[in-house]
């Protein structure tokens, strides 16, 4: 259209022009309207934009990425079918110093390693994608590594005392629990800046199976992530200030016990800001989205949850 | 001291001669005053006529070596010289920078500042001499050279009907070739004259800025603004002069017209970048702008009339040594939307308003001195009160004496004191002490209150006063100010004949006064007020005393000018004091066609604007640099101009700008503002091809550009980014006196905030070690700052002017169509709309319509008429 446009108002005000001017018009024209009205690629800018989701995890045994678009909608007219924003043929690597992964696709926009591909926590890693228009992005990222308990937080046991009104109506049971066991504190050596996911849950099997609904829901978890290294437990049902929550007491046996795990899952800033808050902050250069790595710790211990009828 | 060849060192010579023997004709009735005559002649003569002659003398050279093999009218081997004079028919004033040429042996000169031209061996015999100057008609005079000195009658150049008088356009706009020494050394200066601004589009009527923004390496930020941003520099950090006295605030509502009427200006020196010493604290351009000065000899007059607004403009000579010129403009938008309201076109009349003048008056009591003042004022006014009448709750409401009143009172602008004393000597020096005192201000006042009329009852009263009381509403009022008062001496010393001096020094002091209280502003709204996120009170008083010695060396070599310079400031309370900038520019006139310049230098400025945010800037306020390092800017240029044919130019300019310490708003709730260091640079080139003919000129212009800044470490392209523009201004004249004139221009998209986005991804959760499919019909990207571009952009103006001559009166009826095939331009993206609780659907769903109401058009088809008169 610009072209035309272009083309129309040179023919108009060609009454006597120059070949000078004719010839730098159509110059310009060319090099203009393959330049300008194509999207303009070399403006750094545009309304399609690429990010990438991504996070090294050491228990997994298959690193995968997610590359997709995002379009900006005030100039695209309406909202695209959602698939066609996964963006396939990209090439994808994950490099440290001294190698280098290349990710194959295995389903559109979904890219993983190979099963050889080892997280070494302290390794620094980066992704590079170049997807098929051209563009490229990275980041990088430091696997973290593990925190450990602190040897006087180390228990291989712990006992819960509560109380508990259960009231059954329409085939649902209803518990109002409340623990008054006294606090119980672990502290964890090796913490740096960032995220981390404390639970406590079943690691084997139910001992007392037909009382789970979901067994592999914890039974001790923070609501989300927080941030501290220090994490008191049965403190008024409180963990440093956050709910604390007890998923799987549903105590139609009154007491029982479990061989359990405490673990502690620790996210590195890359990933804890980033994809906690996608819409103001990314470590993505040249687009949007995360690139991080978590770590984890766990040490078994053994629950018994006694109810004391007052 | 430069070494002469024989040939030129004998013309000098023979040139005083020349000089002595027409003055001995001149006065050969007394001998005692030949030889008072002779003397004086030699001196003033000197230093000007030497200069031109060493100037005339290179050119000759080079022509001799161009013009072998040209047809000669006559081989006889006796030379001559031609000399005489160009003026203005009208006006009387000399036309500088004629271009003079004889025909048949393609040799050609400029005349000097004062209409002056001289042919140096010219061989003997007939010739045709065409004298051309943008803005008149040509002329051709046959001439015959049978003598060793021929001087011609006077040269008057009748004005023409293609010089730019309609509102658009035009290729002519700008100087053909730059007179003034000092500016025409350096790459990316553009001189344009009164008749040229009054060319450029505008959408209320003609623009100092909306002219400069024709310009290539030049920007605005939107369609509708005229803030201009030069070779990747914002608006606060172009340096704005009237008759050397800054001025803070040269807008009015939202940039939408600049505060001076080009109907007072006499030109306008405007470097894009790489400006001299004489220039300080600012980082990016220069836009000195010179009211007229004129000595002519009968009153006149201009105005315009048109739909919007009117003005006028007198000047003249009450009496022998004065001179005094006026000019006073208003926009009658207030009183034009009430008529259309009382007709019932439209719901409410918009009451704003905007006037501005301009006062000056000259003495020149010898000539050597001329003294003079002038007054500069421009007010911004809007004012609306708005009454809410009570009810009485009953099934038929009654009308209580009791009404809610919202008042809105606005006004801002400026005021500028400035006076000068200009003296000059008879060898060249010129001394220059000026004066001024130039204050923006800003005064807004707005209140919500209930009140009550005669007849309230007491009760009524009562709760008037408890619901004053209660209801407290937040009140905004805002009281900004910005002074300065500066005196500066500058002065022009000629050393030798190819050696000048420039110095001069400058003590001003500025006032930072700005306080309010209850503003509220919102945080990346389409409209920023003061400063990006400004808080919502603010009592900010600043006292900055600032020094400033610069000087500057023009030394001619030969094909080679010279202009280094050094510029020394002491900025009051920054943290860096003191500053060293040196400054340099060369040019090379590789032929008399062609020239290669370049300038560059280091540039500080001690105060500041953070307005990048929102879409459009109202009331930007400056703030001073103290205890933070001065914004720092580097400047290299590099341009070449070439004239194929005296009516073809091309120029092409490259150029780089560094900036450092720049600073941005964090914006936070915090209670005052905090700023965060950033830094930038901008880098690009400019292409022109310019052609001036008797029936249809034209230039066209195509300018690559990159801009970026950098703040908190992450690089980004600001709002002011445009990689590509491309631009046609033509001007055609017609049968029976119109003129057709047309600007096209087609741009690459801005940067600006996108708002929403929609994507798709997988994510995993390394709790649940699971994927989960994530899709986000919209949200925000926050962090993709100024990542979206906007469409292209096209947009086509055009003007039909008819002129009208009868007796001293000229009339020049216009028609004016701004955007005149209507390309639905988007002014800004905008969250018009409720994209809560809204769910992305497996199937695709059609949002056009809805989309569309987030886009915030652009101008419009603008037509317009009016009339523009001289007598």
């Amino acid at each position: 259209m610009a072209f035309l446009l272009f083309h129309l108002l040179a023919h108009i005000l060609s009454f006597k022009m120059m070949k000078e001017i004719k010839h730098f018009l159509y110059l310009t024209i060319v090099v203009f309207s393959n330049i300008t009205c194509s999207g303009d690629p070399s403006a750094g800018n545009s309304n399609d934009f690429v990010g990438v989701a991504g996070v090294l995890d050491a228990r997994v045994r298959k690193q995968s990425v997610s590359v997709s678009r995002a379009l900006n909608l005030d100039v695209h007219d309406g909202l695209p079918d959602p698939a066609t924003l996964f963006i396939s043929g990209a090439d994808v690597t994950i490099s440290t110093d001294n190698h280098v992964a290349y990710l194959t696709e295995f389903s559109s926009g979904f890219y993983e390693t190979d099963s050889t591909f080892i997280v070494v926590p302290g390794q620094t890693y980066r992704i590079d994608v170049k997807v098929p228009d051209g563009r490229t992005l990275w980041a990088v990222t430091t696997v973290p590594f593990a925190p450990v308990l602190d040897p006087a937080s180390k228990r291989d046991s712990m006992i819960v005392l509560y109380t508990a009104d259960t009231t059954f109506n329409d085939s649902t049971y209803t518990v109002h629990e409340r623990v008054v066991s006294d606090p119980v504190t672990f502290l964890w050596n090796g913490v740096f800046d960032g995220g981390y996911h404390f639970s406590i849950d079943d690691d084997t099997i139910w001992v007392n199976g037909d009382l789970i609904e979901n067994p592999s829901r914890p039974m001790f978890t923070t609501g989300w992530i927080i941030s501290t290294a220090s994490m008191t437990l049965l403190d008024n049902h409180q963990i440093n200030g956050r709910l604390w929550r007890w998923f799987s007491f549903i105590p139609r046996k009154e007491n029982y016990e479990v061989d359990a795990s405490v673990r502690i899952l620790v996210m590195n800033p890359d990933y804890f800001d980033h994809r906690r808050h996608p819409e103001t902050a990314s470590n993505i250069h040249g687009g949007f989205g995360y690139w991080g790595a978590v770590n984890f710790y766990k040490r078994r211990i053994h629950v018994s949850a006694i109810n004391i009828k007052l | 001291m430069i070494k002469l060849d024989f040939d030129t060192t004998t013309a000098v010579f023979q040139n005083v001669f020349n000089v002595i023997e027409m003055k001995i004709r001149q006065v050969n009735s007394s001998y005692v005053l030949f030889l008072f005559c002779a003397v004086f002649a030699c001196l003033q003569a000197s230093a000007q006529e030497i200069q031109d002659l060493q100037q005339e003398s290179n050119l000759s050279n080079r022509d001799r070596r161009n013009q072998n093999g040209l047809p000669i009218a006559h081989l006889s081997g006796l030379k001559t010289q031609i000399h005489g004079v160009v003026i203005d028919a009208k006006t009387g004033e000399p036309a500088y920078f004629a271009n003079l040429i004889l025909l048949e042996i393609r040799k050609g000169v400029y005349s000097d500042a004062k209409g002056r031209f001289l042919f140096r061996n010219v061989p003997y015999g007939s010739f045709t001499l065409r004298c051309t100057s943008f803005g008149y008609q040509t002329v051709e005079a046959p001439i015959f050279c049978d003598r060793e000195l021929l001087q011609v009658d006077t040269i008057r150049l009748e004005p023409s009907d293609l010089r730019m008088d309609s509102l658009i356009i035009t290729a002519n706009r700008e100087t053909w070739r730059i007179s003034d020494k000092k500016l025409r050394i350096q790459p990316g200066v553009r001189v344009l004259d009164a008749k040229r601004l009054n060319s450029a589009p505008g959408i209320l009527e003609p623009d100092l800025f909306r002219a400069l923004l024709t310009l290539p390496g030049v920007t605005a930020s939107n369609d509708v603004s005229n803030e201009l941003y030069v070779r990747g520099g914002t608006p606060d950090q172009n340096l704005i002069l009237l008759d050397r006295a800054v001025v803070y605030q040269p807008y009015h509502l939202f940039g939408i017209a600049g505060i001076f009427n080009t109907d007072f200006i006499d030109h306008v020196n405007f470097s894009l970048g790489g400006f001299s010493s004489q220039y300080g604290n600012r980082l990016s351009s220069v836009i000195d702008v010179r009211t007229k000065s004129g000595t002519p000899k009968t009153f006149t007059g201009s105005g315009t009339v048109s739909l919007l607004s009117s003005k006028l403009t007198v000047e003249g000579k009450p009496a022998k040594n004065w001179y005094y010129l006026a000019s006073v403009r208003r926009t009658y938008l207030d009183f034009a939307t009430k008529a259309v309201k009382w007709v019932g076109l439209a719901p409410e009349a918009i009451p704003y308003r905007f006037y501005d003048g301009l006062v000056k008056i000259e003495f020149t009591p010898y000539p050597s001195d001329r003294f003079g003042g002038s007054v500069f004022f421009s007010n911004d006014w809007f004012r609306r009160d708005v009454k809410t009448y009570r009810f009485t709750e009953d099934p038929t409401p009654i009308r209580l004496p009791m009404y809610y009143a919202r008042q809105n009172a606005m006004i801002w602008g400026n005021f500028n004191l400035t006076g000068f004393w200009e003296h000059r000597m008879h060898n060249g020096f010129l001394s220059t002490v000026t004066v001024f005192r130039s204050q923006a201000t800003t005064d807004i006042d707005q209140n919500n209150f209930w009140t009550t009329t005669s007849g309230a009852s007491d009760s009524l009263i009562q709760l008037r006063d408890s619901l004053n009381t209660e209801g407290r509403a937040e009140p905004f009022d805002a009281n900004n100010k910005i002074t300065e008062s500066s005196i500066k001496w500058d002065v022009e010393i000629p050393v030798s004949r190819n050696h000048e001096l420039i110095a001069g020094a400058e003590i001003s002091q500025v006032n930072f006064s700005y306080w309010w209280e209850f503003l509220d502003a919102a945080v990346n709204s389409e409209l920023q007020v003061f400063f990006d996120g400004a808080t919502d009170s603010l009592n900010y008083r600043q006292k900055v005393t600032n020094l400033a010695f610069y000087l500057e060396d023009i030394w001619s070599l030969g094909d080679w000018t010279l202009k280094p310079g050094v510029r020394v400031e002491h900025f009051g309370n920054a943290k860096n004091g003191w500053t060293l900038s040196p400054r340099c520019a060369v040019r090379y006139d590789l032929t008399p066609e062609l020239a290669i310049k370049t300038s560059g230098g280091l540039y500080y400025q001690s105060l500041f604007t953070s307005r990048e945010r929102g879409n459009v800037g109202f009331l930007e306020i400056p703030f001073s640099t103290s205890s933070m390092p001065l914004q720092k800017s580097i400047h290299g240029m590099l341009g070449a101009e070439y004239f194929p044919t005296p009516d073809d130019k091309w120029t092409i300019d490259l150029y780089y700008k560094s900036f450092s310490h720049l600073y941005r708003n964090q914006i936070n709730n915090l209670p005052r503002p905090v700023f965060l260091e950033g830094s930038g640079n901008a880098y690009g080139g400019e292409l022109s091809y310019r052609h001036t003919g008797k029936k249809f000129s034209c230039e066209v212009a195509y300018v690559l550009a990159w801009t970026r800044r950098t703040f908190v470490n992450q690089p980004y392209y600001p709002p002011y980014d445009q990689r590509h523009i491309i631009q046609i201004l033509a001007t055609k004249s017609l049968p029976k006196n119109w003129t057709l004139d047309a600007r096209w221009v087609l741009n690459s998209g801005r940067a600006y905030r996108p708002s929403r986005f929609t994507t798709n991804y997988y994510d995993y959760d390394p709790i649940t070690q699971s994927y989960r499919h994530r899709i986000n019909g919209e949200f925000s990207l926050n962090h993709m700052n100024f990542s979206g571009r906007f469409p292209v952009y096209h947009r086509l103006d055009i003007s039909l002017v008819k002129t009208i001559h009868y007796k001293s009166w000229t009339l020049k009826p216009f028609i004016n169509l701004i955007n005149a095939y209507y390309k639905n331009n988007p002014l800004f993206y905008a969250n018009l709309y409720n994209y809560n609780n809204y769910e992305l659907s497996d199937e695709p769903i059609p949002q056009k319509k809805r989309v569309d109401k987030r886009k915030a058009f652009g101008i419009p088809v603008i037509p317009s008429f009016g009339a523009h008169f001289e007598f």
